[in-house]
C-alpha cells in the first residue's frame, strides 16, 4: 500500500496524463467533439491534482535537505538490464515540480479565455496534460531513463505547440526546426544514458556520485554528451536559432515553454547531473564559454528587436546563458534560485506581451535614445555589432549550411535506392 | 514452441489483430478474405504451439506462400520475394531436420531479410508498402511469428552467437541509410516504405543482439515495429482512399482541418515508430540500445542517429501532408470501423509502452529456457 508521499508522486505524474488520454481517446472514439468546457474541466482536474500531488510530496517530505528514493519496482526488466521505476525527492525536485505544476495550472486558466473558440482548443489542452506529466516526470525522475521519457514528451509537445497555427507556413517550418534541433541533441543524451548504464551499472540519480571514479576522458565525454542535450533544449549556442522562431506558437504556450519551464529543463538536467559535471572540468569550461557566449549573443540581439515576443525570447536566452555559466562554475543553489525567479518573471512578461500596445498607451512609452557606452568608446565596433545583431549573427544561415550536405546525401541515397530496387524488381516500372 | 500458455495466446492475439485490422478497417465483406485470414491464423497458431522447429518453419513457409498468392496480381515483385522467402523457409526446415546448424542459420536469416525488407532483399516489401498495404500489414503477422521462431530455434546456435556483431552492424548501417532516404521522399507512401526498410535494419540488429541473450529486446522491437508501422499503413491507406496519391512535392496542404482524426492517428503512429515516451516504441528503442551497446557501441550510436533522423522525416511529412492552408473537402474523416481499429492499435502500443513487463517478462522466461 503506497504511503502518503507515494500517493503524492503518483498524483503529480499520472493525473495529467490520464486526463490527456481521456481527451485523446474520446476525440478518436466519439462522433462529436467534446465541448470546450468539458475539455478544460478535464485538463484542469488533472493539473490541479498534479499540483496537489506536488504539495503533498512537499509536506510529507518536509522542508529538509535529505533526499528520498521511492522504488516502485521496475518499468521493465530484461536479463541484467532494467529501467527502474525509481523516483527521487529532494529540494531540487520539489522546487522544479512546484514551479512546473503551478505555472502550468495558471497558464491553463489563462488559456481557457485566450483560446476560446480557437480551432485547436482540444489539441492545446491535450498537449498541456502531456507536458505537465513530462515536467513532473523530469522533476521526480530517480533514473536517467525516466528523466529522458519526460524530456522527450516535453520536446514533442514543444514542437506541436510551435506549429499550433498549422495553416500558416512559418509556424510549421519553425516547429520542424525546433524538433530537428531537439532530436539531434537528444542523441547525445541517449548515448550518455546507455554509456552511464554500462559503466556505472545503473542510471539512478543517486548512483551518479560514482562518476568521479570513472576515468577523466570517459567522464568528460559523458558530461559533454549531456551538455549537448541541454544546449539543444535550452537553446544555447550554436542551437539558439529555434527559440525566437518558437514565438510563432500561441502566447500561453510561449509563456510556459520558452519563458518558464521548458527552456529551463536543460539547465535542470545539468543541476541533476552536477556530480558528473564536477568530475569533468573540461565540460565545465565548455559550459562557461557557451553560457557566456549565448548571453552576449542574445543580449546584443534583444537590443535590436522591434517586436515584443522576439525581444523577450532573446532576453530569456541571455538569462539562461548566465544560469548555464553559474551551474558550470559550481554555484548550483544560486543557479536554482536564479532559474525559479527568472521563470516566474518571464511567464508574467510573456502573458502580458499581447497587451504591450495597450500598456504603452496606458502607462506611456519613452524610446531610449541615449548612446551606449560601447558606442561612445568604440563607435565602429558598436555599429558592426548592431548590424550583426540585426541579422542575428547569421546563425540560421550557418546552421542551414551545416545541414545541407546531409540533405544532399539523403537525396542521393534515395535515388540510388530507387535504382537498386528497380534492378531487383520483376518489372521495370514497379517502384517509381 | 511449447511453453507458457499466456505467451502463446498473446502472440495469437497479436497475429489476429494484424490479420483482422485491414479487413475491419476497409469493412471487407468478402468471405474468402476472412476465411483466408482465419486459415493463416490457424497455421500460425500451429507454428506457435508445435515443439518441432521443422514443423514451425514449414508452417511459416505455407503462410508465406499464401501471402504470395494474394500479392500476385497487384504486387508481382512482392509476390516473387514472398515465394523466395517461402522456399528459403522450407530449406531452413530441412536444414533444421538434418541438424545443419550453419545452413539453418543462414537460410533463416535470408528468410527474415526477405520478409522484413532488409536491403538488398527489400524490393518485395518496398513494392508492397506502395501497392498492397493491406497484405503488407497482414504479412507482418507471420513476420512476428517468424522472428519468434528464429529466436527460439536458431538464435541459440553457436553460429548465431558468432555472427551477432555482423548482424548488428549490418542492421545499424541500413537503419541509418533508410532513415536518411526518408528525408527525400516525394510521396506519402514513400515515408511508409523508408520507415519499413529502416525498421527492418533495427529488427535485424535486434535479432543479432537476441543471439547474445537479448530476446526480450528483439521481441519488443518486432512487436512495436509491426503495430506502429501497421497503424501508419492504415492511416496512409485511409487518406489515399479519400484523396488519391499524396505528393510531398509542392506546397503543404492543410488536410488536418478536414481530417483531424486521421492527422492525430498519423502523428501518433509516426511518433510511436520513432520512440515516443508512453508508447511501446520508447521502451523498445531504449532496451534495444542497451542490448546493442553490449555487442557494438558503434552500432548503438548509428541507430540512435537513424532514429533521430526518421523522427525529423516523419514530422516533416506530417507537416507537408496535414499542415498548411486549409483544404475544403466533403470526404469524411475516419469512419467508425476505421476508428475502432486505430483505437485498438493505439491501446496496444500504449499498453505495451506503459506495462511492457507483461510481454517481455514471459518472453525472457520462455525463450531463455531454450538454452
Amino acid at each position: 500500500m503506497p504511503d502518503i508521499l507515494q500517493w503524492g508522486l503518483i498524483l503529480s505524474i499520472a493525473a495529467p496524463l490520464t486526463c490527456s488520454l481521456i481527451i485523446g481517446l474520446s476525440i478518436l472514439v466519439r462522433r462529436e467533439w467534446l465541448s470546450e468546457n468539458a475539455i478544460y474541466k478535464l485538463c484542469n482536474t488533472g493539473l490541479l491534482l498534479a499540483f496537489s500531488g506536488s504539495l503533498i510530496v512537499l509536506f510529507s517530505h518536509g522542508f529538509n535537505n535529505t533526499a528520498i528514493e521511492v522504488d516502485a519496482g521496475h518499468w521493465i526488466s530484461i536479463g541484467d538490464y532494467e529501467i527502474p521505476a525509481l523516483l527521487y525527492v529532494d529540494s531540487l525536485a520539489l522546487a522544479f515540480s512546484l514551479l512546473g505544476s503551478a505555472l502550468t495550472l495558471l497558464v491553463a486558466r489563462f488559456s481557457q479565455t485566450y483560446l476560446h473558440k480557437e480551432a485547436g482548443f482540444a489539441r492545446f489542452f491535450l498537449l498541456l496534460g502531456v507536458f505537465a506529466t513530462g515536467t513532473q516526470l523530469i522533476a521526480f525522475a530517480g533514473a536517467l531513463d525516466l528523466f529522458f521519457a519526460g524530456w522527450e514528451a516535453i520536446g514533442i509537445c514543444s514542437a506541436l505547440f510551435i506549429g499550433y497555427f498549422y495553416e500558416r507556413e512559418e509556424p510549421v517550418r519553425s516547429a520542424i526546426r525546433a524538433f530537428t534541433t531537439y532530436r539531434i541533441c537528444d542523441a547525445g543524451f541517449l548515448v550518455a544514458i546507455v554509456s552511464i548504464h554500462e559503466l556505472l551499472g545503473s542510471t539512478s540519480i543517486s548512483g551518479l556520485m560514482a562518476a568521479e571514479n570513472l576515468g577523466g576522458v570517459t567522464v568528460t565525454l559523458i558530461a559533454v554528451m549531456l551538455m549537448i542535450a541541454a544546449f539543444g533544449k535550452s537553446a544555447q549556442l550554436p542551437f539558439s536559432s529555434w527559440l525566437p522562431r518558437a514565438m510563432e506558437g500561441p502566447t500561453p504556450s510561449s509563456a510556459l515553454f520558452y519563458g518558464s519551464v521548458s527552456i529551463h529543463v536543460g539547465l535542470f538536467l545539468l543541476l541533476r547531473i552536477s556530480p558528473i559535471l564536477e568530475a569533468a572540468p573540461v565540460a565545465q569550461a565548455l559550459g562557461i564559454v557557451v553560457g557566456l557566449s549565448t548571453a552576449f549573443y542574445a543580449a546584443a540581439i534583444a537590443r535590436t528587436h522591434t517586436d515584443a515576443k522576439g525581444a523577450l525570447a532573446h532576453a530569456t536566452l541571455a538569462q539562461t546563458g548566465l544560469i548555464l555559466a553559474e551551474i558550470s562554475l559550481g554555484f548550483t543553489t544560486f543557479a536554482l534560485i536564479h532559474l525559479v525567479c527568472h521563470a516566474l518573471l518571464r511567464v508574467w512578461q510573456y502573458l502580458r506581451a499581447p497587451n504591450t500596445m495597450a500598456d504603452a498607451h496606458e502607462f506611456g512609452h519613452e524610446p531610449h535614445h541615449a548612446p551606449s557606452l560601447l558606442a561612445k568608446i568604440f563607435p565602429l565596433t558598436s555599429n558592426w555589432l548592431y548590424a550583426q545583431a540585426l541579422h542575428r549573427f547569421r546563425l540560421d544561415d550557418r546552421m542551414d549550411s551545416a545541414v545541407a550536405p546531409f540533405l544532399w546525401l539523403a537525396e542521393s541515397l534515395a535515388r540510388w535506392d530507387e535504382q537498386l530496387r528497380r534492378s531487383l524488381s520483376r518489372r521495370q516500372d514497379n517502384n517509381s | 514452441m511449447t511453453g507458457h500458455t499466456g505467451f502463446i495466446l498473446s502472440f495469437v492475439a497479436f497475429a489476429a489483430v494484424l490479420l483482422g485490422a485491414p479487413l475491419l478497417a476497409t469493412n471487407t465483406r468478402e468471405r474468402s478474405a476472412w476465411i483466408s485470414a482465419v486459415c493463416v491464423l490457424g497455421i500460425l497458431t500451429f507454428a506457435l504451439i508445435t515443439s518441432s522447429g521443422v514443423f514451425a518453419y514449414l508452417a511459416l513457409a505455407l503462410v508465406t506462400a499464401m501471402h504470395a498468392a494474394s500479392a500476385w496480381h497487384r504486387a508481382p515483385t512482392g509476390a516473387l520475394y514472398l515465394v523466395a522467402a517461402s522456399v528459403t523457409l522450407i530449406a531452413a526446415a530441412a536444414a533444421i531436420a538434418f541438424d545443419s546448424d550453419n545452413l539453418a542459420f543462414g537460410l533463416s536469416c535470408v528468410a527474415l531479410a526477405l520478409r522484413a525488407g532488409l536491403a538488398p532483399f527489400h524490393a518485395g516489401v518496398a513494392e508492397m508498402c506502395m501497392k498492397q498495404r493491406e497484405l503488407q500489414l497482414q504479412q507482418s503477422s507471420s513476420l512476428l511469428i517468424l522472428v519468434l521462431a528464429h529466436l527460439y530455434y536458431i538464435d541459440h546456435l553457436p553460429i548465431a552467437y558468432e555472427m551477432a556483431p555482423f548482424l548488428v552492424i549490418w542492421g545499424a548501417v541500413l537503419t541509418l541509410l533508410y532513415a536518411l532516404t526518408a528525408l527525400a521522399q516525394r510521396e506519402l507512401g514513400g515515408l511508409l516504405r523508408s520507415s519499413t526498410l529502416m525498421h527492418a535494419g533495427m529488427l535485424y540488429a535486434a535479432v543479432g543482439a537476441g543471439a547474445r541473450g537479448h530476446y526480450g529486446a528483439a521481441l519488443l522491437v518486432t512487436v512495436t515495429l509491426v503495430f506502429a508501422l501497421g497503424g501508419l499503413s492504415l492511416t496512409i491507406s485511409a487518406l489515399e482512399a479519400r484523396l488519391g496519391k499524396i505528393s510531398l512535392l509542392g506546397p503543404a496542404v492543410g488536410r488536418a482541418r478536414a481530417f483531424p482524426r486521421l492527422a492525430a492517428a498519423f502523428a501518433f503512429f509516426g511518433a510511436a515508430g520513432v520512440g515516443m515516451p508512453g508508447t511501446a516504441g520508447f521502451i523498445a528503442d531504449d532496451v534495444l540500445l542497451h542490448a546493442l551497446w553490449e555487442e557494438s557501441p558503434a552500432g548503438a550510436v548509428i541507430i540512435i542517429f537513424g532514429s533521430a533522423i526518421l523522427a525529423v522525416a516523419t514530422l516533416s511529412v506530417l507537416a507537408k501532408t496535414f499542415f498548411g492552408p486549409a483544404l475544403r473537402v466533403h470526404t469524411p474523416d475516419l469512419l467508425m470501423q476505421e476508428r475502432s481499429v486505430v483505437v485498438a492499435l493505439v491501446l496496444l502500443l500504449l499498453g505495451l509502452g506503459l506495462v511492457p513487463q507483461l510481454l517481455v517478462g514471459v518472453a525472457e522466461l520462455v525463450l531463455g529456457n531454450t538454452i
